[in-house]
C-alpha cells in the first residue's frame, strides 16, 4: 500500500525526481578517478535502468505510442473518418438497443420490493402460459393463501374517456387497495390509493400519473379535490403519482394515465353482472412470499387452490392447470426475441469489425514500408503491434465515442416511432458508459490484432486474411437481410389478416350511462333513439349491436373439452348482415331469440366433422351471462362464414354467435358502418347530445393498429439493422475491390498489353472474392433459419414461415444487388486501364 | 559478485552512517579489500528500487569535497531487511560450506 504510494508520489515529481537522478550520477562520475570514468557507462541508459525501477516505464511507452498514433490519424483524415463512421455505426446500433432495453426494462422506478417480487402465472394444458387471471381468482388466492406476505393486482388496458376534456382512450389501471401500500409508492402530490378506497361506499377518487399531470393539467398542484368526469362518471382527483411509475406488468411501459381502485371498475364500465369478476382473464397477480417461505412451497399451494377454482368454476380454468411464480426481473432478460435483438444488434457490430479489420489490413499494407524501416532500426516485433494497436485502441475509442451520440439518437428515434410514451428518458449512465468502453476494448481487439499481426510479418497471407473478413461480412449482412425479410413478410401476412368484413369503414361505440338509476324502459328507449339518431348521420349504411366488437382488446372466450377455445358474442339479429358476413345455412337469430346459437364454418367442422351442424344440439357448458335465463342446450340455427376477427389473438379459434336478450346493458355496444370517413363519424357520434347516456365511439380498426404499431417497429428496427449491415458489406467490397485494383493497376495493364480481353480481366478480379462471397452466403443463410427457428419456438412467429425460400431469396437478392453497385465502380475503373499509362504507373 | 548480495551490502554500508552514491560504491571496494567494486550500471537502479521498496530514504546534502550529493540513509524496514537477508545468507553460506568440506 505504501509503496503504491511511493510509486505515486515518483510519477507525480517524476520531472525533479528525474533531474535529482541525473545531477547525483554527474557528482558521482565528478568524484570518480578520470581514469575510470569511462567505466561508470551511458548515463542516459542507466538513468533509463533506474527510472525502470519505479515500474512506470509502460506509461511512457503508451504516450509515445499515443501521439504517434494522434499524428498518423491526423495524416489520413479520411481513412480515419471512415473508419471511425463505420464503427460508430457498430456500436451505435449496440448502444442503441442497450438504451431501448435500459428505457423500457430498467429504467423503471425502483419499488420497496423491486428484487422480491414475484408474477404468478398460469401454466395452461398443453403448454400455454398466462399472467393474466379472472379478478376474482386474485381475490380468493388472497383470502386463503397463507405463504404470501401480501398480494396486489393490476388490470391494464380500459380505455377511459375524460369527458371535460373530451380526451378518449386514456390507458388506466385498476389496481388493488392495498397496491400503492404494499409497494411503498409515495405519491409527488396528494396521496396515493390505499385500502380505504377499496370499499364499494367508499368515494370515487381516481390517482393521476405524472406525466398525465404535467402535459394535461400544466402540473398544476391544485388538481387534488377536483372533480374529473370520466366515461361519463364523476370521479375525485385524490393524488398523482411519482414520476415515471409504470405498472408492474411486462405489457405495460406506458406511464399510466389514470390509476383506480379495481373496486371501481363497475362503477366506471358497469359490466355489473358478478359473475364476470370470473368470466374476464384481465387481472395481473404480483406477490412477496413471507419471509423463508420457498418460492416452491407458494407454487404447491397456489395450485392447490388453483385445483378449487377449477372445481367451481369449470369454464375459467382448465382440467390440471397450475400455478407458478416468477420473479418480476427475469421476464424480460429470457424472452427470445430480446436475446435474438441483442445477436442481431451484435451482427452489425461483427460486420463493422470485419470491415474495419479489412480497411486496416489494406492500410497495413501500404505501411509496410514504414514499418519494415522501424523494425530495420531496431523496434521489436511486439514494440510494432503494440504501437500498432494503440492506434487501433484510439480509433475504437474515438468510434464508440461517436457511437456513444449515433446510439442515443437512434434511440431516441426508435423509442419515438414505438410511441411508448414521454415517461422513458435516454440517459447515458454509467451502464451504457461502461457498455461502451467495453465494446471498445472488444472491438479494438477483433478488428485491430489480426491485421497488425499481419502487418508486422509483412506477408502475403494478408489476402487470405482479407477473404475470411469478406465472408464474415457478407454472411453477417445476409443474416441481417434475410431476417429483416422474414419480419416485413410477417408484418405484411399480419397487416392483411383475413377479416371478412369491411373493418376500416367500421365505428364501434360504447354508450357509457352517465347516472346509475337510468334504467328500466326510459333507458332501452333512450338507447334506441340513439342507434336511430346515428343510423341517420350522413354515411351510416349498418347499426347494429353486440356484447363485445370484433378485433377488440375484450373476448369471451370459452374452453370445452377436446375443442379449440371458443370465441362466444352475443348479437343483435342484424349483426351479421351488418358485418357483411355471409350466411352459408339456417338463418340469423329471431329477436331475443333463446336457446340458439349461430356457428361459423370451422366451428361446426370442429364439432361435427363432416355433418351437417343445423339443427344439431350444442351444450356451451354453462349459460353465457347475457342469456341467464336459458337452460338447456343451444340449438344450431345457422351456419356463418368465418370471420377472421379473431384471428389476431389465435388463429386456431373458432367463433359461435348467440343473441343478444333484450334486457338493457351498460355499457351497450353499437357497431356502424358507413361508406363515408370513419373518423368523421366518430366526431358525429361524440357530438350527439342525449340526457342520461355517454357516447364513446372509435374507428374499429383502431385496436388493430396498436397491436400492429409493435410489428411495425419491430420490422423498422430489424430493417434498419439489415440497412446498416449492408451498407457496411457495401463500403467493405468497394474499398476491397478499389484496392486491389489499384494495387494490381501494372499487371492489368501488362495483361491487356497481351492481349486479355474485358472477361478475362473481369475473371482476374473477381476470382479472389468468389469464395469468401459464397462461404458467406452459405453461412448467412444457415444463420438465418436458425435465427428463424428460434423465433417460431418463441411463438413469435407462425410456423414455417421462416422455411418459405421466397424469403431468402429477397434477403440475397437485396445483397447481391447491393453489392454488385458497389463492385461497379472499380470493375470499370479496372475495365477502363489504358496499357500505356499502366506500365508507367507506380 | 553473486546476484542479490549488492543491495545487501549497501544496506550493511548504510547502517553505520548516511553515505552518498559515490561513497558508497567506494565503501564496498574499500571493505572487500579491493576485491569487490559496485558497479555504477547497477548501483542505481538498486537504489532506485531500495526507495521504492522504503528500505531507505534519499537527502540532498554536501560532501566531504564540498560538492552537492543525495545521501542515501537506512530506514526502520530497511534495517529489518538487512538483518533478514543477512540472517539467509548465513544460512546459504554455510550450507555451501559443508558442502564443500564434506564431499
Amino acid at each position: 500500500m505504501r509503496k503504491l504510494f511511493r510509486r505515486l508520489q515518483y510519477i507525480l515529481n517524476r520531472r525533479r525526481r528525474d533531474q535529482d537522478l541525473s545531477d547525483e550520477m554527474a557528482a558521482h562520475r565528478e568524484m570518480m578517478p578520470p581514469e575510470r570514468r569511462a567505466a561508470f557507462g551511458s548515463s542516459l541508459r542507466l538513468r533509463e535502468a533506474s527510472r525502470d525501477a519505479w515500474g512506470w516505464m509502460w506509461l511512457d511507452r503508451l504516450r509515445q505510442d499515443l501521439a504517434y498514433a494522434v499524428r498518423m490519424l491526423w495524416r489520413s483524415p479520411a481513412f480515419t473518418l471512415t473508419a471511425v463512421a463505420v464503427l460508430a455505426l457498430g456500436a451505435g446500433a449496440n448502444l442503441a438497443e442497450f438504451h431501448i432495453f435500459n428505457a423500457i426494462f430498467v429504467n423503471r422506478i425502483s419499488l420497496r420490493d423491486n428484487g422480491s417480487l414475484l408474477q404468478l402465472v398460469r401454466h395452461l394444458k398443453p403448454d400455454g402460459k398466462t399472467t393474466h387471471f379472472p379478478a376474482a381468482a386474485a381475490e380468493f388466492y388472497g383470502r386463503h393463501s397463507t405463504e404470501l406476505s401480501y398480494l396486489v393486482t393490476e388490470n391494464n388496458g380500459p380505455h377511459i374517456s375524460n369527458d371535460d376534456d373530451d380526451s378518449v382512450g386514456l390507458t388506466s389501471s385498476f389496481v388493488s387497495g392495498n397496491y400503492f401500500t404494499a409497494l411503498g409508492v409515495r405519491p409527488a402530490i396528494g396521496r396515493m390509493l390505499d385500502p380505504r378506497d377499496s370499499d364499494p361506499a367508499a368515494p370515487r377518487v381516481v390517482v393521476l400519473g405524472y406525466g398525465y399531470w404535467q402535459q394535461h393539467f400544466g402540473a398544476d398542484p391544485s388538481v387534488i379535490g377536483r372533480v374529473l368526469h370520466l366515461n361519463g362518471k364523476p370521479v375525485q382527483v385524490v393524488g398523482v403519482t411519482p414520476y415515471n411509475l409504470t405498472p408492474l406488468s411486462l405489457w405495460s411501459t406506458n406511464d399510466t394515465p389514470l390509476w383506480f381502485p379495481a373496486s371501481e371498475r363497475p362503477y366506471l364500465s358497469e359490466p355489473s353482472d358478478p359473475s364476470d369478476a370470473f368470466s374476464r382473464a384481465d387481472t395481473e397477480i404480483f406477490v412477496k412470499l413471507k419471509p423463508g417461505m420457498s418460492p416452491a412451497v407458494a407454487e404447491a399451494q397456489l395450485s392447490s387452490l388453483t385445483a378449487e377454482l377449477h372445481r367451481e368454476q369449470p369454464r375459467e380454468f382448465q382440467t390440471g392447470e397450475t400455478t407458478g411464480v416468477e420473479p418480476l426481473a427475469t421476464l424480460p432478460k429470457l424472452s427470445p426475441p430480446a436475446v435474438m435483438m441483442g445477436v442481431l444488434v451484435l451482427l452489425v457490430l461483427i460486420a463493422a469489425c470485419a470491415n474495419l479489420g479489412n480497411i486496416l489490413l489494406a492500410r497495413g499494407l501500404a505501411r509496410s514500408q514504414e514499418i519494415g524501416i522501424r523494425v530495420a532500426l531496431g523496434a521489436g516485433r511486439w514494440r510494432v503491434i503494440r504501437q500498432l494497436m494503440t492506434e487501433n485502441l484510439l480509433l475504437a475509442v474515438l468510434g464508440t465515442a461517436a457511437g456513444l451520440w449515433v446510439g442515443r439518437l437512434t434511440a431516441l428515434l426508435v423509442l419515438h416511432r414505438m410511441n411508448i410514451g414521454p415517461a422513458f428518458r435516454v440517459v447515458n449512465d454509467w451502464r451504457i458508459v461502461l457498455a461502451s468502453a467495453f465494446l471498445a476494448v472488444l472491438s479494438a481487439i477483433a478488428f485491430g490484432l489480426a491485421p497488425a499481426l499481419q502487418s508486422v510479418r509483412q506477408a502475403r497471407g494478408a489476402i487470405r486474411a482479407r477473404q475470411v473478413l469478406v465472408g464474415v461480412q457478407v454472411a453477417a449482412s445476409c443474416v441481417l437481410l434475410i431476417l429483416s425479410s422474414l419480419i416485413t413478410r410477417f408484418v405484411i401476412s399480419r397487416l392483411s389478416i383475413d377479416v371478412r368484413f369491411d373493418y376500416n369503414r367500421m365505428v364501434a361505440v360504447n354508450l357509457y350511462r352517465t347516472n346509475s338509476n337510468f334504467k328500466g324502459a326510459r333507458a332501452r328507449q333512450t338507447l334506441d333513439e340513439i342507434a336511430a339518431r346515428i343510423d341517420r348521420l350522413p354515411g351510416v349504411d349498418h347499426v347494429t349491436s353486440a356484447s363485445i366488437p370484433p378485433l377488440g382488446f375484450l373476448s369471451n372466450m370459452i374452453h370445452l373439452p377436446n375443442l379449440p377455445p371458443v370465441y362466444l358474442n352475443d348479437v343483435a339479429p342484424s349483426y351479421f348482415d351488418a358485418m357483411a358476413i355471409p350466411l352459408v345455412e339456417g338463418r340469423t337469430f329471431r329477436t331475443a331469440e333463446q336457446d340458439a346459437v349461430i356457428v361459423s364454418e370451422s366451428a361446426a367442422r370442429a364439432v361435427w366433422g363432416k355433418d351437417d351442424a343445423l339443427g344439431k344440439l350444442w351444450d356451451l357448458g354453462k349459460e353465457t351471462p347475457q342469456a341467464a335465463a336459458s337452460q338447456g342446450p343451444y340449438t344450431v340455427v345457422g351456419v356463418v362464414k368465418d370471420s377472421g376477427a379473431n384471428a389476431l389473438n389465435d388463429s386456431d379459434s373458432v367463433e359461435a354467435y348467440v343473441s343478444l336478450g333484450d334486457s338493457t346493458r351498460f355499457p351497450e355496444t353499437l357497431i356502424v358502418h358507413t361508406y363515408g370517413d370513419p373518423s368523421a363519424l366518430v366526431r358525429d357520434i361524440h357530438a350527439i347530445e342525449i340526457r342520461g347516456v355517454h357516447p364513446y365511439a372509435y374507428p374499429l380498426r383502431r385496436p388493430l393498429d396498436q397491436q400492429t404499431t409493435a410489428l411495425h417497429s419491430l420490422a423498422l428496427i430489424v430493417g434498419a439493422l439489415g440497412g446498416t449491415a449492408t451498407l457496411l458489406a457495401a463500403l467493405g467490397i468497394f474499398g476491397l475491390l478499389a484496392f486491389s485494383v489499384a494495387q494490381r493497376t501494372r499487371e492489368i495493364g501488362v495483361r491487356v498489353a497481351l492481349g486479355a480481353r474485358p472477361p478475362d480481366i473481369l475473371h482476374l478480379i473477381a476470382r479472389q472474392y468468389a469464395v469468401p462471397l459464397a462461404a458467406g452466403g452459405v453461412a448467412g443463410i444457415a444463420l438465418a433459419a436458425a435465427a428463424g427457428r428460434v423465433m417460431q419456438n418463441a411463438g413469435q412467429l407462425p410456423p414455417d414461415l421462416h422455411l418459405d425460400p421466397a424469403i431468402y431469396a429477397t434477403g440475397l437478392a437485396i445483397f447481391a444487388l447491393v453489392a454488385l453497385a458497389a463492385a461497379l465502380a472499380p470493375v470499370l475503373r479496372a475495365l477502363r486501364i489504358n496499357p500505356a499509362t499502366a506500365l508507367r504507373w507506380e | 559478485m553473486p546476484p542479490g548480495a549488492l543491495g545487501m551490502l549497501i544496506l550493511r554500508v548504510l547502517r553505520t552512517a548516511p553515505l552518498h552514491g559515490y561513497a558508497i560504491a567506494r565503501r564496498i571496494h574499500q571493505l572487500s579489500g579491493e576485491i569487490l567494486a559496485a558497479e555504477e550500471g547497477s548501483l542505481y537502479p538498486a537504489l532506485q528500487r531500495m526507495l521504492l521498496e522504503g528500505w531507505v530514504t534519499a537527502e540532498w546534502g554536501v560532501s566531504e569535497t564540498k560538492r552537492r550529493v543525495r545521501f542515501y540513509s537506512l530506514t526502520e524496514p530497511g534495517a529489518k531487511q538487512l538483518k533478514h537477508e543477512m540472517a539467509e545468507y548465513e544460512q546459504v553460506t554455510a550450507a555451501i560450506q559443508g558442502i564443500l568440506r564434506t564431499a
